[in-house]
């Protein structure tokens, strides 16, 4: 046979060849170290290129109603699947408020900072001034030395926004006993300020990259990136305050301030320590119940036709059910069995909603078997799950 | 005649899924599936699959109608306000990834870029060819060669991704 090309060596793997070519070509390659590479690495071509086209699908569940006329897709479990029982990575007891997420948050935290240390410093200064203020007043902020005042830290704005969020989540929450609140409080915390330490580094970095791409004329965006940066380096903030009276930035300033920024918001987002991010409690949330697919160890779900591609037969199935959700399962089914054909499983429920499966491999007509299944074909097939001896016989003679 | 309510159930959330991975527009895939049931209703296709997502093909292609782009607007119109915006952030790492595939999948030509979504869509190549008006037998070569271009310029950009950070 004359190497086939890559066109059928595609068609090949989607199951589009006859039974009599399919034969011949899986022969050739076979014997034929180069269409062997071909082989693999067209299979190669095909699974990423099914994975890239899959990744451009919302995941968001609302987005998903309807979708193969199933449940809604959950957000894919890709590290537990097939792991046996989910791991809850985090506590959902602290779910975020939905004006958080869609309001500027350490932004507007620094502006009240701001508005009140600006207005702050402003009485200072022109009681200052006034004739009768009595000898004996605070010193102006103005007439000290800018590295007197000790400069607020990125993360002590970023901690005391957090406490305050902390407290408003808390406010919002039903009561709890003590020790619950504490552990709340902590987790609101340490979340908001890691929250507000990502929100200063991004914008800082739009800043900066914005300042470099602007025209050097466009003072109002140039005026909004200083204002921006100054809300993320405090030590700046508070020199500003002495002066009272900063010009409007330039392009030449703004550009090394900005770079100063992001490199700052970036420490403040270093600086947290390891160690103090608490590990979860898995204790403390409620575990949400594992979705079908995890309890089925799917590994992907699969419609009609791609299950008639692996088993190169439709899919088997137990006559007067429905099946829930088909997909691939990793292993394979019979020992010795071709391991590029993935195990097909059919999942159902059982009257108490248990599942239990119809596994399929595609093993071949003279291909390997296994005590205990039912063959189809070139197709072995096994009941897996919680089925009832009694029931498995009259679910096999069923099988269609 | 075709039950368009069986048509509806069947292929409704496939084709509406095929032309969002196309434009990478939620609204637009509503609108262009809306349009083309209702063009099914008018003039009930024989072989309803390889028609409807030929239609809707055609749609995206256009642009869309003038009636489709009407119907977006107000979607828009309708969806103003602070509730229908994400968070900017959220929105941006959300995107971000799939803005990369959407660059990989605009290096392909039109004919292999429908060749490959219609194919995750779980079409066989009959269906393909009837629906992009090609022969069946070309069909693995287009599939072979798209899948080898787009595999090529997704992982160009991981490395220009790479290289730039």
């Amino acid at each position: 046979m004359l190497h086939p090309d890559e066109g059928v060596i595609h068609e090949l793997l989607d199951g589009e060849l006859g039974p009599e070519d399919t034969e011949a070509v899986r022969r050739h390659i076979a014997e034929c170290g180069d269409c062997l590479r071909l082989y693999e690495e067209a299979r190669e071509l095909a699974a990423v290129t099914d994975r890239v086209i899959a990744s451009l699908d919302d995941t968001r569940a609302e987005l998903n109603e309807g979708f193969d006329g199933m449940e809604p897709i959950p957000a894919p479990p890709a590290a537990n699947v097939g792991a046996g029982a989910p791991v809850v990575l985090m506590p959902s007891a602290p779910v975020a408020p939905k004006w958080r997420r869609t309001q500027p948050r350490g932004g507007l935290w620094a502006a009240v900072l701001l508005l009140v240390l600006g207005g702050g410093g402003y009485l200072l200064l022109r009681d200052g001034g006034h004739e009768n203020a009595p000898p004996a007043a605070l010193p102006a902020l103005a007439a000290l030395p800018a590295e007197s005042v000790p400069p607020p830290s990125a993360d002590s704005i970023a901690d005391a926004a957090a406490e305050a969020r902390a407290q408003a989540a808390l406010a919002s929450r039903p009561p709890l006993g003590t020790a619950a609140l504490d552990l709340v409080r902590a987790d609101t915390s340490r979340q908001a300020s890691r929250d507000s330490a990502r929100d200063t580094t991004r914008s800082a970095r739009r800043d900066t990259a914005n300042a470099r791409t602007q025209p050097r004329d466009t003072a109002p965006q140039l005026a909004a990136a200083a204002r921006r940066e100054r809300q993320a380096e405090p030590a700046a903030l508070t020199k500003s305050l002495a002066s009272n009276a900063a010009p409007a930035p330039t392009l030449d300033r703004a550009q090394p301030r900005a770079d100063r920024a992001a490199a700052a918001a970036d420490r403040s987002t270093r600086d947290i320590p390891a160690e103090s991010v608490a590990p979860p409690r898995v204790a403390a949330a409620p575990a949400s119940p594992p979705t079908l697919d995890v309890q089925a160890q799917i590994t992907s779900r699969i419609g009609l036709d791609d299950a008639k591609r692996e088993l190169g037969t439709p899919l088997h199935a137990i006559e007067g059910l429905r099946p829930r959700l088909v997909g691939l399962v990793p292993g394979r089914l019979v020992p010795g069995a071709d391991p590029s054909r993935n195990v097909v499983r059919a999942v159902y429920l059982d009257a108490n909603g248990q599942p239990f499966y119809l596994d399929q491999q595609r093993v071949g007509a003279s291909g390997p078997r296994r005590a205990g299944g039912i063959v189809k074909g070139d197709v072995q097939l096994f009941l897996n799950g919680n089925v009832p001896p009694d029931s498995a016989q009259s679910l096999a003679q069923r099988l269609r | 005649m075709t039950d368009i309510a069986e048509l509806f159930t069947l292929y409704h959330a496939s084709l509406v899924r095929m032309v969002y991975r196309r434009t990478g527009d939620r609204d637009r895939a509503e609108d262009i599936a809306q349009e083309t049931f209702a063009r099914a209703v008018a003039a009930p296709p024989t072989n309803p699959r390889p028609w409807l997502f030929a239609v809707a093909l055609n749609l995206v292609r256009e642009d869309g109608r003038r009636s489709v782009r009407q119907g977006r607007r107000l979607q828009l119109l309708r969806a103003e306000g602070p509730d229908a915006m994400p968070a900017p952030d959220e929105a941006f790492e959300r995107d971000e990834g799939r803005l990369a595939v959407q660059r990989a999948l605009a290096t392909l030509n039109d004919r292999d870029r429908e060749a490959l979504l219609l194919k995750a869509e779980g079409f066989n190549y009959e269906e393909i060819a009837a629906t992009l008006g090609m022969s069946r037998g070309a069909i693995g070569t287009t599939l072979a060669r798209a899948r080898r271009r787009l595999v090529d310029a997704y992982r160009m950009q991981g490395r220009s991704a790479d290289a730039a950070s």
